[in-house]
């Protein structure tokens, strides 16, 4: 095994790539009582277009595939759910369907060799039968509408319809009600197969438990299983437009206090010079420092009241483009909005500020490790994002330059601006 | 884990001592009685207290203090627990062994800097920032409406009996919320430092000795109160009512019922009806009624029991489409009858006897939580986790169909989506 030590912090994962691709991380910790297991596949709700080897068409699939496929996992043989088999170890058993990837998580503290096993063999081992995925389809049916009457959720995925093109980020990781009327046992399958080799997976186990009987439990049940050879996997990429394709919506729903999302589309190739991970860190160090709760900006705005609590800021760096979003609770929409334009066409970090956003990310990044469900987030996230552990990270936070930060926030501009905005119902 | 209690004039100090977490977690915790007006003037005297003080006028600075602190974090919260409304004022911040000694000392005085000396003129909170303060307690009272699940519970309670303590939200009363004043505030925070009742709990990897004598040089509290807890509401005896609706624009229906729990004993509000809930509704997708609305019948995507152990009921929350009703009703029924007359297998009770131990181990592995372990230990008087695990391998299935008997349904309530 190869041993992962995150410097500054004294901790270690250890790592093991199996014969059949599958990838394994182990975060062992003694201090805890509880072990906390994910079973990952990189397959998200954006991947419904993808070739396979030598395969000159596209399959195309509809939009919630992968959640429904999460859902469908759970059937076991006979009728059975996997729920059935852990309610009797005692544990706590979910999953979750992103952008990216999907995830099969057991929390326990006792029979760790069963819950791993069984964890391994019910992700492994599909049941597609028409009668479990038409039952499956009326629980997904509820659950896409109780998304649908929550202001939050209406906003969120508002927002990311209205300023995407041909990204995939547009459409609703559940699907919509019409899109998984299409979906059938035999797409779920077609799925499964492409996607859930252990080639395209990955395990990340945190808690308590030894990591040498961890990894012989997987490299025994690994063994002891059949795989179909290794798949190449294309998935068709649209070049996506740095336009956003409707600036503005509103809607009227039940709300207490109206709530406002705007995002701002920024051209990639102009932070061509700075890595992805820098990258990161510097908007996310602009947007504390300017909107956050140190910032004069929220304190005017609140002082002003203008806003009630907080501005929620927030970046993503994706393929194509990178994106800054600002969500808060408002009656007072466009003198907010102004506020927001302002202040990023003005920005400028002076070097206190850095240095107070370094220690925040040092303290950030330990606090981390209190908590086993947080440890596996982040290796979740630095595998899905980078492909691989950042083991220095204290290293990238220590080399954070004001000249540089200054230069990222120089080139933010809010040409490409998305809002979306709920207001209350009127009478 | 080494658990020790330092006796203080006015309040106890509770140390544990672990080297398990890398940061240090305090909480200083007030206890008062839960009252409608107590909850209105808790609600906004913390936000009031948590947004500056007299050192740190202004949100800002404030903030800043805290971010130099390397990320400190102070936050609060009230809860009502039954009978007593629990307010937490929350301190964590980096084991100083990463950052240097002097942040023990300086974030434990800044804790009860924010606690003791509030941004007060002249007997009063400063007026500018009461008003906005007041104004966003409204409207988050306002906003309550907005998550469907909460709000529905809420009315439900309300519907059962209007004045009861049951029904009141954590953001407080809006009747009583128009008439506090900036004098009334801080004429109730007073009260409330001199009234209530107040310990402190520590969690970190810290010499105790030290972090006590550091309390003592901060935590200033002019007395201490000898009242008598009252966690338990009496039982929730009502008449059972007639099924009630009202109309909404969701599009699904949220069904809610209350039953009223009568004459438990001790022991089966401690564990026997915990595995009941467990049992029928909240245990996990296996519970009887998760797989009769959803598994079998594909009702829904959530449906959960509530056991409110201090209140002396149990709730129950779904969502679905408004036609569904009908079946959903006779599902849960069918669920409850089958608690009623002990069909529920050997696999079924061991199953929610492991999950309820390994609930308890989670604990182990949350300051948060094992604060909350050892405050319910002295409120509540909780055993420890190993005498509790014993009482729930002692649990029969006698035991839990003679609780049934006790477990009344008082209310069907829905908000009705027609959208």
């Amino acid at each position: 095994m190869k041993k992962i030590t995150y410097k500054g912090a004294d901790e270690t994962v250890y790592y093991e790539k199996l014969p059949n691709g599958l990838e394994v991380f182990l975060y062992p910790q003694e201090k805890a009582k509880n072990f906390y297991l994910t079973f990952n596949v990189k397959f998200g709700s954006m991947d419904t277009e993808f070739k396979c080897d030598k395969e000159t068409k596209f399959t195309t699939v509809p939009d919630g595939t992968a959640h429904f496929l999460e859902h469908q996992m759970f059937q076991e043989e006979d009728g059975h759910t996997a729920f059935e088999y852990y309610a009797t170890l005692g544990s706590s058993i979910n999953a979750f369907t992103t952008y990216g990837y999907t995830s099969y998580e057991v929390i326990g503290s006792d029979r760790f060799k069963e819950n791993l096993e069984l964890l391994l063999d019910y992700v492994q081992n599909p049941v597609f039968k028409a009668g479990s995925v038409n039952r499956e389809r009326g629980i997904i049916k509820e659950e896409i509408k109780m998304y649908d009457n929550t202001p939050m959720s209406v906003l969120n995925f508002g927002l990311e319809y209205n300023l995407n093109n041909t990204d995939k980020h547009k459409y609703l990781i559940s699907g919509t009600e019409d899109d998984i009327k299409e979906i059938t046992a035999d797409t779920l399958e077609k799925c499964y197969d492409v996607f859930y080799h252990p080639s395209n997976m990955f395990l990340v186990l945190t808690g308590k438990f030894s990591p040498l009987e961890a990894l012989g439990i997987i490299k025994t049940n690994q063994a002891n299983k059949e795989f179909a050879s290794k798949k190449k996997v294309t998935r068709k990429k649209t070049k996506e437009p740095i336009e956003v394709e409707k600036s503005y919506e509103e809607r009227q729903m039940d709300v207490g206090v109206p709530k406002l999302k705007v995002a701002y589309k920024l051209d990639k190739s102009k932070f061509k010079n700075i890595d992805d991970l820098k990258l990161r860190i510097y908007l996310d160090a602009i947007l504390q420092v300017r909107f956050g709760t140190t910032s004069d900006l929220l304190e005017k705005m609140i002082e002003e009241k203008l806003v009630p609590w907080e501005l929620y800021p927030a970046r993503e760096v994706r393929d194509d483009y990178v994106l800054l979003t600002f969500e808060v609770e408002t009656e007072y929409k466009e003198e907010v909005l102004d506020l927001i334009r302002s202040e990023l066409k003005n920005i400028k970090i002076s070097k206190e500020e850095l240095e107070r956003v370094k220690k925040m990310n040092i303290a950030s990044f330990l606090l981390h490790f209190n908590d086993i469900l947080e440890v596996a987030q982040d290796i979740q996230d630095d595998i899905v994002t980078n492909g691989k552990i950042e083991e220095d990270i204290m290293k990238v936070y220590e080399s954070l330059e004001l000249k540089e930060i200054n230069q990222v926030a120089s080139l933010i501009d809010i040409g490409n601006e998305s809002i979306f905005y709920i207001d209350r119902l009127t009478v | 884990m080494k658990y020790d209690c330092y006796e203080n004039d006015t309040f106890n100090l509770y140390t544990i001592e672990t080297n398990k977490f890398k940061s240090v977690h305090v909480e200083v915790v007030f206890r008062t009685p839960a009252t409608k007006e107590n909850m209105t003037y808790l609600a906004i005297l913390v936000d009031q207290l948590l947004e500056n003080s007299k050192k740190y006028p202004t949100r800002k600075l404030f903030a800043r203090k805290l971010a130099d602190l390397y990320n400190a974090n102070i936050y609060a919260s009230n809860t009502r627990v039954g009978g007593m409304i629990i307010s937490n004022f929350i301190l964590d911040f980096l084991d100083p062994k990463y950052t240097s000694k002097e942040m023990l000392d300086e974030s434990i005085e800044l804790l009860f800097d924010v606690i003791l000396n509030p941004n007060v003129d002249v007997g009063e909170f400063e007026e500018k920032t009461f008003e906005r303060l007041k104004d966003n307690l409204k409207k988050e009272i306002e906003s309550l409406k907005e998550d469907p699940k909460q709000s529905s519970i809420l009315e439900a309670l309300g519907r059962v009996s209007k004045d009861d303590i049951r029904s009141l939200n954590s953001c407080g009363d809006m009747d009583v919320l128009q008439g506090i004043t900036p004098k009334k505030l801080y004429s109730f925070y007073q009260n409330f430092l001199e009234n209530s009742m107040k310990d402190v709990y520590i969690i970190g990897n810290l010499d105790m000795k030290q972090v006590d004598k550091a309390v003592r040089r901060y935590a200033k509290f002019k007395s201490i109160s000898h009242k008598k807890d009252k966690v338990y509401l009496e039982d929730l005896k009502v008449k059972s009512l007639k099924d009630a609706a009202r109309e909404s624009e969701l599009s699904q229906t949220n069904l809610v019922q209350v039953y009223s729990l009568i004459d438990l004993t001790q022991k089966e509000l401690d564990y026997v009806m915990p595995l009941f809930n467990m049992i029928v509704g909240s245990g996990s997708l296996e519970s009887k009624i998760y797989k009769a609305l959803r598994g079998e019948n594909s009702l829904c995507y959530n449906v959960t029991t509530f056991y409110q152990k201090y209140d002396k009921t149990l709730l129950l929350h779904t969502a679905i489409d408004d036609s569904s009703t009908k079946l959903a009703l006779k599902l849960i029924k069918g669920c409850f009858n089958d608690m009623t007359k002990g069909n529920i297998s050997d696999e079924e009770l061991e199953s929610v006897k492991n999950m309820m131990i390994s609930s308890l181990y989670l604990i182990l592995d949350s300051p948060n939580r094992l604060v909350d372990m050892y405050l319910f230990k002295n409120i509540a008087r909780l055993p420890d986790i190993e005498a509790r695990i014993d009482a729930i391998r002692e649990v029969k299935k006698s035991d839990l169909v003679n609780l049934a008997k006790k477990i009344k349904l008082t209310l069907t309530y829905r908000v009705r989506g027609n959208r």
